[in-house]
């Protein structure tokens, strides 16, 4: 986890090719804003909404694997219950989607600190590959219930009137839904980083992930603090999965997809920081996004059709094996847990 | 603090028996195999031990079975505090009860800074010092209250596991190898600090060490493990006087 002061100090070890890069992406971006301006905010914008999404999946995650060492493959089924649990809230209890905002994280931190006590705490300190097998079982487990209660088809919930409409932003209009999703994202995100950085209870977590053993020396009970993570985590998953399902819909794919980009995330990002899954989460989302609408404005420019190429759901992928192949330990990473 | 020592000790004399830690038949080790076999120790309220031994005689394994770590796993005998039996306890019900650890290699949390480091101790303890009174005892840990620990010298680093310790107003203090890998300087630095500790704030200390030489200056009495059996409770004075003991035992 990086102080600010850290980060500060990984910036300045980023080397010429870095800012050559950047500047290059600088340019395309500039070309194909004014090739398409409203095509590229709209993009713009529907990355960073699912940056944000991605970076709440993958703070929870981030936090369990640091400070408890567990690969966490069930983070994704955490999102998918949320999205699925706000269903229910809305559609068979009647309550506004506001309530299901808050209800529907609150169950799956709940449903998040019974696998903790059940099955979870036996695992710390083992291999991560355990880890990785044992919550992948609960995945499997979690899904299948989702399949049997909900149905496999796609659901959708009708969102407040308010965030229906959309917002003008002179070059196109984009729903007022996608605003106020990147708005309560960054305040989660901002409350996170404060409760981890400002709080007695993120210092133990910060000593925890440090060192553990002396972490208990000093006093501190830190299976409590474990089992109130995995609360916090599994909840970010749930709030994460709620505004997400609002406007896609919930689909019961959607968890094994997220799980997945937010395991890439944290690679990216640099394990155990999370300034970095911040960083990583949202540059994910907006290059994913801002790739095809790059790619199809530079075929316009040099009339070479073949360049659109609609290669979205790739760009994760590539973006990961890019700062792999310089930066191993991701972009902030300090030490591997993996190594 | 100084009223509570006073107290403490008006008990101990009216109960001879109240040995603030006493180890009885300890047994102990890891996966790999039994390290400790027969450990037997008692530290009276106030007093300042060392625990002495070769490399691998089991002295780190003696501590952290006091402390309540995962490993060693305790497979035998008794750990008593104030009379109470805590070989059950995890280590931070032990430490919340007033014993403190400075660790083998110190083990400041590295990317902490020294403010965050004393805090935390400062924040689980039952009766703690505050922030100011724990950093007086090191001026210069005072002038770098925001550094990281793992930007400070092994001189530094102890001071901050020293006050960190501290920091928690401890009755019983274990040190591990407090005074290893340190400038000579340093160590004569250490030294007065513990037994400062023990002279000046009352509380009890007991020490392992494999620097004979810096034992003997502080503590008066020493157990010295051997092969995982305490093989003697000795004095000062025997161990500068015998020879034979020093090399067979110490190896010095």
């Amino acid at each position: 986890m990086n102080t600010t002061e850290l980060t500060r100090e990984d910036l300045a070890t980023v080397s010429p090719a870095w800012w050559a890069a950047a500047l290059v992406a600088v340019v395309l971006l500039a070309v194909t804003f004014a090739v398409e301006p409203g095509l590229f905010i709209d993009q713009a914008i529907g990355g960073l909404v699912y940056g944000m999404v991605l970076v709440l999946v993958t703070l929870g995650l981030s936090l369990i694997l640091g400070l408890m060492g567990i690969v966490n493959f069930a983070h994704g089924a955490f999102f998918m219950l949320g999205a699925y649990l706000s269903y229910s809230v809305v559609v068979t209890l009647g309550l506004p989607f506001w309530a299901a905002l808050i209800l529907a994280p609150l169950a799956v931190g709940v449903v998040g600190v019974v696998l903790e006590i059940t099955v979870l705490r036996y695992l710390y300190g083992s291999d991560p590959i355990v880890s990785l097998l044992a919550t992948f079982g609960l995945t499997m487990m979690i899904e299948e219930v989702i399949r049997a209660y909900w149905g496999t088809a796609p659901l959708e919930i009708s969102r407040p009137s308010v965030l229906t409409r959309g917002t003008d932003l002179g070059v196109t209009t984009v729903p007022t839904y996608r605003l106020f999703l990147v708005g309560v994202a960054v305040l989660t995100i901002v409350a996170v980083y404060l409760l981890i950085s400002r709080t007695d209870f993120g210092l133990t977590v910060r000593a925890g992930v440090q060192d553990g053993e002396m972490t208990e020396f000093v006093g501190v009970n830190l299976p409590v603090r474990f089992t109130a993570m995995f609360f916090l985590g599994a909840a970010l998953a749930g709030f994460a999965g709620v505004l997400y399902s609002a406007e896609t819909g919930m689909r019961t794919t959607m968890g094994e997809t997220f799980v997945i980009l937010a395991f890439v995330v944290v690679v990216v990002g640099g394990i155990g920081s999370l300034f970095g899954s911040v960083v990583s989460g949202i540059l994910i989302g907006v290059s994913a996004y801002l790739t095809p609408v790059v790619l199809s404005a530079l075929a316009e420019v040099t009339n070479q059709p073949w360049l659109a190429l609609q290669i979205r759901d790739l760009v994760p992928y590539l973006v990961m094996i890019l700062i792999l192949l310089y930066r191993p330990r991701g972009l902030f990473g300090e030490e591997g847990f993996l190594e | 603090m100084s009223s509570d020592w006073d107290a403490s000790t008006t008990a101990d004399a009216t109960e001879p028996s109240g040995a603030l830690l006493e180890v009885d038949g300890l047994a102990a080790g890891y996966d790999t195999g039994q390290v400790l076999f027969d450990v037997d120790l008692a530290i009276e309220e106030g007093e300042l031990v060392s625990l002495l031994g070769r490399n691998g005689a089991g002295k780190t394994t003696t501590m952290h079975a006091i402390m309540g770590a995962d490993e060693p796993a305790v497979l035998g005998g008794d750990i008593r505090y104030r009379g109470e039996s805590i070989v059950d306890w995890q280590s931070h019900r032990r430490a919340n009860r007033g014993i403190a650890i400075v660790p083998e290699k110190r083990r400041c949390f590295p990317r902490l800074s020294v403010v965050e480091n004393v805090r935390l101790a400062i924040n689980h303890a039952q009766n703690p010092l505050g922030l100011d009174e724990a950093l007086a005892f090191f001026p210069e840990l005072d002038d770098m209250r925001g550094k990281e620990a793992r930007n400070m010298s092994g001189g530094e680093q102890q001071m901050l596991a020293i006050a960190r310790a501290l920091a928690a107003n401890p009755d019983l203090m274990l040190l591990d190898e407090p005074f290893e890998g340190l400038a000579p300087y340093i160590v004569r630095r250490i030294e007065d600090i513990v037994a400062d500790i023990n002279a000046e704030q009352g509380i009890t200390v007991f020490f392992v060490e494999q620097n004979v030489a810096a034992a003997l200056a502080i503590a008066d009495r020493h157990y010295v493990l051997d092969e995982g059996h305490i093989v003697d409770e000795v004095t000062s004075d025997r161990i500068r006087e015998d020879e034979e003991f020093r090399q067979r035992y110490l190896g010095v």
